[in-house]
């Protein structure tokens, strides 16, 4: 088992959202026990982050192929489906974990 | 919050998106707040990653990283007519709106808490709909109220 997950969330500038996003999925794993470390960064910015990182998660859509499993988690900025998406962030991490 | 947070209220027209980030652009300018870059950029980034948020009522919330912004800034702009911008969640869709808040931030870290708020505000129908009908001039000091 991995002692800390290292999660990249993303979004198109790196300024608002993702820095929302960043504290919602930080609380979500408190939250769930998961230990995580939370690096935010933008779309562009994925391809050279993505090595470094075990998840990725983004707040816009993003097509290009990535080498870890990458989560939407716009609705934790909307509202829309928050709880579902918590609830993938939550699975995906401690399968990543175990 | 810190008070010196600036917002800005403004109507007009634009033929299509970027129109409008130019007209929040002219106004976040005339007051001194932010450079042409930052306009630019905000253009710029809208057609990679568009901003339009489908919430109840819809809203783009375009905004950079780039040039120079003085204070945490807000223009926001009533549209008398509608303008598409594509869905920050799904970029082959768009959103017709007529409230577009042009967010100039200085450094994303320090203002987590505003941020958040801010977020807040632009998915918070009630809000909205307070945007959209309240007069011009009283709306700086409800945003203020919202976000401070």
């Amino acid at each position: 088992m991995a002692k800390e997950l290292t999660i990249l969330v993303a979004c198109g500038s790196g300024v608002a959202t993702s820095t929302v996003a960043q504290e919602a999925v930080k609380d979500i794993c408190k939250g769930a026990g998961i230990p995580a470390k939370i690096i935010k960064c933008t779309m562009s910015e994925i391809q050279s982050k993505q090595d470094d990182v075990d998840v990725i998660m983004v707040t816009t859509n993003y097509r290009k192929p990535v080498k870890k499993p990458l989560l939407k988690v716009f609705g934790l900025i909307s509202g829309i489906q928050r709880e579902a998406i918590e609830q993938e962030i939550i699975k995906t991490c401690k399968s990543l974990l175990d | 919050m810190s008070s010196k947070n600036l917002y800005l209220a403004a109507e007009g027209s634009a033929e299509n998106w970027e129109g409008a980030i130019r007209l929040c652009g002219k106004h976040l300018m005339e007051c001194g707040n932010v450079d042409q870059d930052f306009v630019e950029g905000c253009i710029e980034r809208e057609k990679e990653y568009p901003t339009g948020l489908p919430s109840d009522i819809p809203v783009a919330i375009p905004h950079c990283r780039c040039g120079s912004v003085k204070e945490n800034s807000i223009c926001f702009l009533r549209l008398d007519k509608p303008v598409r911008f594509k869905r920050m969640d799904d970029d082959e869709e768009y959103v017709e709106t007529r409230l577009i808040f042009n967010l100039a931030i200085k450094a994303a870290d320090d203002h987590l808490a505003f941020l958040q708020k801010l977020m807040g505000f632009v998915m918070n129908e009630d809000a909205l709909i307070k945007c959209s009908e309240l007069p011009l001039s009283e709306i700086p000091a409800f945003i203020e109220a919202e976000l401070d």
